[in-house]
């Protein structure tokens, strides 16, 4: 970040605000509660603006956008016109370059079996067979629609509400709004897949909001924090009393220049100091009884898994994490499919069904959501050419699968429907923007109040869109 | 039999002859204007096809006239139709006479009475035409900017809040302006019936009185838009009748006291109601949880400050809901940290006391608090004699019991207290056996205890097997 406007203490525009309205509500503060007036940013909060339905946040991140009809949206006309060539009237007037470029659009039936699971009769794919076990727990929801066609821009609007990079992520946004109640943990965590990471550190971003409440990235293994602990030499109390002066001299930085970033960064030092006590704490899964790990599956106990990341997730959330944000990269399979998904489906299958389950049995999910999916789908109509073993399917953004279980939404709904060939949708579109705001509902959050003011505009998570997504809630 | 309407119906089909006729007319007399004589070397030729045209135009007329009797249609629009048809007629009659009588007469002039026939035919089958189809027919499938505001049906009430949407203001009179008001006005009003404005509806009709507050069966107007559609008193007699939803609401208003200012209420709504509201209008009547039902006042704050410096998270529920979700951070609770949570226990709505070695004789101590909802007493394993304390708590739906010392008996008699209580007994001294036979006994409460996954067969891919065969 190049932002020199810290050389200007202060401008013209702020000076005139500050002397009138700002000086006196800081003399105010501090008359009611001296400490508070000088306290950062992740403490205070804006919200909740009405009861939450949620507290917390897990998002299981599906990084290249995993095909919904070989998973979860069944139709089974693909089966009927498996290798017959996908009609143009289907397609309707957006078509992706590549799709356009193809001189054949053969469709393609769905990989592996569908089955109605559960009590409440929701399809799904015998390639999650775990899953599968779970349905009556969640809320599928087939008609999910976006903007981009490709990865990068699609992820940064689904965590941002922009194609764009550089606003805050939802996680960003919610920790903003809402404040964290663990003060020796970062408020906002992304664990990756080893080896199929996915994702990006520009999907963790704070924006413009105050870079407290940045996501912050867990390493596997023995060091989940590069460069956390203390160098040889250098005991506790050495560190402490580093810090201590540190503080007094950015003290007489924040009078002179009054950069909040001064703030932000002294409150992100007296945070390190506490992750290091806190972090090898909550990532040391040692402890955990077999039963645990045999609900999370084998790979649960080799860190850096997606099964091992999904224990962690509820280690976090249990110590009051507010957004635990997952990713799996890997799903963008234009060729290959029926090697590549059955793998992947593997990788996550297990961890993601144990999280919810493990979170249910220990009472976590009353006030824990989890959402599960990527930033786009896929078509019906193979990428390349079809042969008996193998396709591909390219991108599709208008419609596609995402997931949710816990707080606040309905149990066992599938909510939305698409054509006969999962192409375009039918019933109850849900805009990305609408999943935003409709998250931020159930974190007791009003989508239009919750602004932050950069650049002369209030800003919002999902700028000036979004409609609660009334359907699914609980 | 009624020779009328039986006459009146050929209306429709016989009005397009004079239609098509008067236009052929004016085609040629067009061409003739040009100068195309060796096409139309005559005004005879045309005088002859605008006085066939006129003849079947006074048949349509007569027929017309006839289908007027029905009382099928808007008064307002009918005497329209029908004064413009008759001056139609009557002006093709002067042009024709014109024609026959003043052959010196501009050549120009002729054909600018003509066309003013022309036009005057083309007005008087719109408005026929606007009789049978309603107004928004033409355009209905048309873009957006041809559209009055009116076909766009913009609704607004989603965008209200549930609460202040009135039955009758927002749902009900729209209705009745959209389906009945244009044979049932101040002006009009067939059947002796008004259903404009509210105290309207409450008049003595010809037949009996439209609406009567609180009894659907004498209510003479839902009756009507209820009956099947063939039938003769179904009202309105033509066009599209009342949605089912529509008629859930009219029925809804009518049954609970049709009054003008009435609004739904979840506790008196159906499960279908409340879902065809969320699905039609984006209405959501859906129940609210409890403690989105109840007021309180805002506690004393330094109370809350106090309980925060003894090791509590304290928050609200909302900006303006000040019911407290209150839990303990630290690790041994005191007897000192339960009294200080008496003081606020008629505002703590979510508690959660885990892991802090919280035992029986506390919860002798601890004060009823009459808005709890959930308690996590979780991971206190001296806990046991729960019941007589939980079952001071009304509203209580969740309560989280693992890995505490709570016994069968004790969960028993905890469920007998609760319609539908969620519990949580994972790592108790509750056996699976006694879950099970717990769940039978209990079918409405919720018992979740350790999960475990049915073993998996990796099924295979169809792609594979179809290889295989």
């Amino acid at each position: 970040m190049n932002d020199h406007h810290h050389h200007h203490p202060i401008s013209r525009k702020e000076f005139l605000c500050k002397s009138t309205l700002g000086l006196g509500a800081i003399s105010l503060a501090s008359l009611i509660h001296p400490l508070s007036a000088f306290g950062g940013t992740l403490n205070s909060k804006v919200g909740p603006h009405f009861a939450p339905k949620a507290k917390r946040i897990i998002f299981l991140n599906m990084i290249g956008a995993p095909s919904q009809l070989d998973l979860f949206d069944y139709k089974p006309i693909l089966t009927k016109m498996h290798g017959v060539e996908l009609p143009e009237s289907v397609m309707g007037e957006r078509v992706t370059a590549t799709a356009a470029a193809q001189a054949t659009k053969p469709i393609v039936r769905p990989l592996y079996e569908f089955k109605q699971r559960g009590q409440s009769g929701m399809w799904m794919s015998d390639l999650l067979p775990y899953m599968a076990q779970i349905t009556d727990e969640l809320c599928m929801i087939n008609s999910v629609f976006t903007e981009s066609v490709q990865h990068e821009p699609a992820q940064m609007f689904t965590h941002t509400g922009s194609e764009i990079p550089g606003r805050p992520t939802m996680g960003a946004w919610i920790s903003y709004g809402l404040g964290s109640e663990n003060e020796n943990l970062p408020n906002y965590i992304a664990l990756m897949t080893k080896g199929n990471e996915g994702g990006s550190s520009r999907l963790l971003s704070s924006g413009f909001l105050p870079a407290e409440h940045q996501g912050v990235q867990l390493r596997s293994g023995k060091n989940p924090v590069l460069f956390l602990n203390n160098p040889p030499g250098v005991t506790e109390a050495i560190r402490r009393g580093q810090l201590d002066h540190l503080q007094k001299l950015q003290n007489q930085n924040y009078t002179t220049w009054e950069d909040e970033s001064i703030k932000a960064k002294m409150a992100q030092y007296e945070m390190a100091f506490r992750m290091q006590t806190s972090v090898p704490e909550v990532m040391n899964i040692e402890g955990e009884p077999e039963h645990i790990y045999e609900l999370y599956g084998e790979d649960s106990k080799k860190p850096g898994t997606f099964a091992s990341n999904c224990l962690l997730a509820r280690r976090l959330i249990e110590r009051g994490v507010r957004y635990v944000q997952l990713y799996h990269g890997g799903w963008d399979h234009h060729s290959d499919l029926p090697k590549q998904i059955p793998k992947n489906c593997k990788d996550v299958d297990q961890g993601s069904a144990a999280l919810i389950m493990d979170l249910k049995q220990r009472g976590l999910l009353e006030d824990t959501l989890v959402i599960w999916g990527g930033e786009f789908g896929r078509t019906s109509f193979s990428q390349g050419q079809l042969t008996k073993d193998n396709f591909g399917r390219d991108h599709h953004p208008d419609a596609y699968t995402m997931l949710m279980a816990g707080a606040g939404v309905k149990k066992g709904l599938t909510f939305g429907a698409t054509d006969d060939f999962g192409y375009h949708i039918i019933e109850n579109k849900v805009h990305v923007h609408d999943i935003n705001a409709t998250i931020l509902h159930l974190m007791g959050l009003d989508h239009e109040k919750l602004t932050y003011k950069y650049q002369g505009r209030r800003f919002r998570l999902t700028d000036v869109h979004g409609k609660l997504v009334k359907g699914i809630l609980s | 039999m009624d020779w009328n309407l039986f006459f009146g119906r050929f209306h429709p089909l016989i009005v397009h002859l004079p239609i098509g006729i008067f236009i052929l007319g004016y085609g040629f007399e067009i061409l003739f204007q040009l100068g195309y004589r060796n096409i139309v070397n005559s005004r005879k030729v045309i005088l002859l096809i605008y006085s066939i045209g006129l003849l079947s135009g006074f048949m349509a007329a007569v027929t017309g006239w006839l289908l007027s009797f029905s009382n099928d249609y808007g008064i307002e629009p009918l005497n329209d139709h029908r004064n413009l048809g008759i001056v139609t007629l009557l002006v093709m009659l002067a042009v024709i006479i014109y024609q026959l009588k003043a052959p010196e007469a501009k050549a120009r002039l002729k054909f600018g009475f003509s066309t003013i026939a022309i036009l005057l035919t083309a007005l008087t089958g719109h408005f026929g035409g606007t009789l049978t189809h309603g107004a928004s027919y033409l355009v209905e499938y048309g873009p957006e900017f041809l559209k009055s505001e009116d076909d766009l049906g913009v609704s607004v009430i989603n965008e209200m809040h549930p609460d202040s949407v009135h039955i009758y203001t927002h749902i009900i009179q729209p209705i009745l302006d959209n389906k009945c008001t244009t044979c049932h006005n101040a002006k009009h009003n067939r059947g002796g019936l008004i259903l404009e404005g509210y105290n309207n509806l409450f008049q003595e009709s010809d037949h009996h009185r439209p609406i009567s507050a609180g009894n659907l069966h004498t209510s003479e107007l839902y009756t009507r838009v209820t009956l099947p559609v063939n039938h003769e008193k179904v009202m309105p007699p033509s066009g599209a009748g009342l949605g089912y939803t529509e008629i859930q609401i009219l029925k809804y208003w009518i049954e609970n006291g049709a009054d003008s200012l009435a609004v739904f209420h979840t506790e008196t709504m159906t499960q279908e109601l409340i879902a065809l509201m969320n699905r039609d209008y984006d209405l959501d009547y859906s129940p609210k949880p409890y403690y989105d039902r109840i007021n309180v006042e805002k506690p004393d704050e330094s109370l809350l400050e106090s309980l925060r410096n003894s090791g509590f998270r304290v928050n609200y529920l909302g900006k303006t809901n000040y019911l407290l979700d209150v839990g303990f951070k630290n690790d041994a609770l005191s007897i000192e940290n339960i009294e200080l949570l008496n003081k606020i226990s008629d505002h703590v709505t979510i508690l959660q006391l885990m892991n802090c070695n919280l035992t029986d004789d506390f919860l002798e101590v601890m004060v009823p608090m009459k808005h709890l909802t959930r308690i996590d007493l979780s991971k206190n394993k001296q806990l046991g004699h729960v019941t007589a304390f939980l079952a001071k708590h009304q509203h209580l739906e969740s309560v989280n019991l693992n890995e505490t010392s709570i016994t069968h008996n004790s969960l028993q008699n905890l469920l007998r207290g609760f319609d539908d209580l969620r519990v949580y007994v994972r790592k108790t001294k509750v056996t699976q056996e006694e879950q099970d036979a717990l769940r039978q006994a209990f079918s409405r409460a919720e018992i979740v205890s350790e999960f475990s996954f049915e073993k998996v067969e990796q099924a295979k891919s169809v792609f594979r097997s179809e290889l295989e065969n």
